[in-house]
């Protein structure tokens, strides 16, 4: 038998080992803190005034973006006849057609207008006298209207195509793309392979306008698209491809995923 | 009840190897999911944070070291192209704006996710293109989903300016 010196009380041995529990607790705070601090960063300029959009796709952007009033967008659409068409399919080739929008897409538009994000000396002054809600709600009244042209307001979709050889080289564009460039096929996102927020659906769009908008994403001189999408392909593209892609466009042949229909 | 010596410190030894190694590996879990230092908020990418649009792109550090910022998206790398120094540690810093998109450059492979930001250590070993794509399917543009990095003499990477990173093409 042992002396009662060498033999350890029971209690002793659980006070020992919830003493290595405190220590281990203490020990694992500082860890813990430290990942809880957020560390400055060296490389963390830029105010967001310099951004391409102030617009984020948070969920109250979305909502409003989303559940704009089509009735009252009727009546705010009045002003917006001129140029871009009683049924929104305007009658000359260099203003877009609004016929069918992406709601999402037209708000945040305007919403850059608004801001000077994007620029523009008639849209600037005439989205500038909209409120965020207004433009929801004109938005949601472009986006119900139907994606047909109506003959009877002389739109000037569709346009004749120019020239019969873009046909192959849009095909090519649209349906693959050009992978060794990093160039994605455009109706992966402009539709109707695929939609991607907040891109506009260009099936019906004229082709002058998406000219126009191709040059101005390769040059810079539009900037809105949020994390450079657009201006990173357009500056791939070059100038024919962007010629052919506008004019099949423009010439009413995506209505359908190109390369997924025998014709 | 009292018990030896011997077996009371046995009996404290093994608790504290088994309760310290659980508590240890789960400390530094929680660590790690608390980390708000790769945290990023997907829907102000543009507006806050390390990758705003100037911050895109190769910079230089001052010990010479250089670091990437990128984005992955449907279905672009932004930016496609950057110029990067041959020869010098390279921290690539990227993060996904809208899916989980796959990063695959010379035989390894991370992925990038939305919210969270993917670190990556390289080296480029000689002058030239080095291309990289996605190898996670992200949707119908997948396939092109492309870019590259083209190395050049650390002598010839540019400066770092003072409000842009430095990349082949735009910006």
């Amino acid at each position: 038998m042992d002396s009662p010196k060498t033999r350890t009380g029971i209690r002793s041995v659980v006070l020992l080992c919830i003493a290595v529990v405190i220590v281990s607790e203490l020990l694992g705070l500082p860890i813990l803190r430290r990942a809880i601090t957020p560390a400055p960063r060296p490389n963390n300029p830029t105010p967001a005034a310099g951004g391409p959009s102030l617009v984020a796709w948070n969920e109250a952007t979305i909502a409003l973006s989303s559940k704009g009033n089509p009735v009252r967008g009727e009546f705010i659409s009045r002003r917006c006849e001129l140029c871009h068409g009683v049924e929104g399919f305007s009658s000359q080739a260099s203003t877009p057609n609004l016929a069918g929008i992406d709601a999402q897409y037209l708000w945040k538009q305007l919403q850059d207008f608004r801001t000077g994000k994007r620029k523009s000396v008639i849209m600037q002054q005439i989205a500038g006298a909209l409120t965020s809600r207004d433009a929801a709600d004109v938005a949601a009244y472009y986006a119900m209207l139907p994606n047909a042209p109506d003959t009877q307001f002389s739109p000037s979709f569709p346009q004749t195509l120019q020239d019969r050889n873009a046909i192959e080289t849009a095909q090519r564009l649209l349906a693959v793309g050009d992978p060794g460039r990093g160039i994605p096929p455009c109706q992966a996102c402009h539709g109707p392979l695929g939609y991607v927020r907040p891109a506009p659906s260009l099936a019906w769009q004229n082709s002058d306008y998406v000219l126009s908008q191709l040059k101005d994403f390769a040059q810079g001189t539009r900037s809105n698209d949020v994390n450079l999408p657009m201006r990173t392909i357009a500056a791939e593209l070059l100038p024919n491809e962007r010629q052919a892609i506008a004019e099949f466009y423009g010439a009413d042949l995506a209505r359908f995923p190109v390369g997924y229909v025998t014709q | 009840m009292r018990i030896g010596n011997f077996r009371a410190y046995l009996i404290v030894a093994i608790f504290s190897l088994i309760y310290g190694t659980l508590r240890f590996s789960s400390t530094l879990q929680a660590a790690h999911i608390l980390d708000r230092r790769d945290r990023v908020d997907v829907a102000t990418l543009h507006l806050q944070g390390e990758f705003v649009e100037s911050n895109l792109g190769a910079v230089r550090a001052a010990d010479g070291s250089s670091t990437i910022h990128m984005i992955a998206e449907k279905y672009v790398f932004v930016p496609a192209c950057v110029t990067a120094p041959v020869g010098v540690p390279i921290r690539l810093r990227i993060t996904s704006a809208d899916s989980v998109h796959g990063f695959k450059i010379a035989g390894s492979e991370v992925k990038t996710v939305p919210g969270s930001v993917t670190e990556i250590h390289l080296r480029l070993l000689a002058v030239g293109k080095y291309e990289f794509y996605c190898d996670e399917f992200c949707g119908p543009g997948h396939h092109a989903m492309m870019g590259r990095i083209m190395a050049v003499p650390e002598n010839q990477f540019p400066p770092q300016l003072p409000d842009r990173g430095v990349a082949c093409g735009q910006p």
